[in-house]
């Protein structure tokens, strides 16, 4: 008599766990397998008492890629790369070749600032002519100064005689 | 059986929604479920982060912009590339608009086993934190003579 040996419910344990490891410690874009490449830099705007702040988020570049310009109310801060970046082609070029090879090479490209334009509205309480700009650890800071009207001031205080 | 993960082609945003959207957009598609059934870092936006690949090894880059490389801590732990960061918001400014606020991150990246550990390197300039590592040496057949 042949006796069958049945290991029953057995826990599927590395196989299991390892999937529920995967879906709760990584990223919701390794999931989904893709990164969306920020093209477009958030920005935040400061405002202290006598100007705005733009703060553009545009690491990788150097001061010479921004153009900032101004024309009649709206403020325009953009990028433009020059020349083709050669290490982006030749990831591109991979992965190309790579579609039919057994093993899938991979790259991720999560963020590119090379090529972008944003605009601002300046209302009229700015001093267009004061507008300022550097670029710090990545940070693009743009210092828009406020007219004299429009500074916060402390307020006067009147006497009574 | 052993799994082998396919990733398909990533796509690009690139630009075709208003730049708000695209930030939810980016933030939903990178934070874990981790980081936020525990609530954690999920004030603060997490960096994004390009990998190239050579034939000599891998270069990683990380978005730090606002950051310097003293608040940076880099360790590796086993098999994985722990990359974080511990600063303070900025609680004085007022911000009209706030789309980003970098300083408090952590990122995690499996290293397999083609990477040289020894030869991981970092460096920091404007706002990129750039991690390169070679790819390790294939160990070449050897043959041993029977005595």
């Amino acid at each position: 008599m042949k006796i069958n040996k049945w290991n029953g419910l057995v826990p599927a344990s590395n196989g299991l766990n390892s999937i529920i490891d995967d879906i709760f410690n990584s990223s919701f874009s390794d999931l989904v397998q893709s990164d969306f490449t920020q093209t477009t830099p958030s920005v935040n705007i400061v405002e202290a008492a006598d100007a705005y702040h733009i703060e553009v988020a545009a690491p990788g570049l150097t001061k010479a890629d921004f153009d900032v310009q101004v024309e009649k109310d709206q403020l325009t801060i953009s990028a433009e790369s020059k020349c083709e970046d050669e290490e982006v082609k030749d990831v591109a070029k991979q992965h190309d070749a790579d579609k039919d090879h057994a093993e899938p090479k991979f790259s991720r490209s999560g963020f590119n600032f090379s090529n972008f334009k944003r605009s601002f509205h300046l209302s009229d309480q700015v001093d267009i002519n004061g507008i300022k700009a550097a670029y710090t650890n990545g940070i693009l800071t743009v210092t828009i100064s406020k007219k004299e009207e429009a500074k916060e001031k402390e307020p006067t205080v009147i006497e009574i005689k | 059986m052993t799994t082998k993960t396919y990733r398909p082609r990533h796509r690009r945003a690139n630009g075709f929604f208003a730049p708000a959207f695209e930030n939810i957009l980016h933030e939903m598609m990178n934070t874990s479920v981790k980081d936020i059934v525990t609530q954690k870092n999920t004030d603060f936006t997490q960096p994004a982060a390009n990998v190239h690949q050579s034939d000599e090894g891998y270069s990683l880059e990380l978005a730090l912009p606002g950051l310097s490389k003293e608040d940076v801590e880099i360790k590796v732990d086993k098999d994985v590339l722990i990359i974080s960061a511990a600063k303070e918001a900025d609680t004085e400014k007022n911000y009209r608009i706030r789309e980003f606020k970098y300083g408090t991150f952590e990122r995690r990246f499996r290293l397999n086993d083609t990477i040289d550990q020894s030869s991981i390197k970092a460096s920091f300039a404007n706002g990129v934190l750039t991690i390169s590592m070679d790819k390790a040496e294939v160990p070449q057949p050897q043959s041993i003579s029977i005595k």
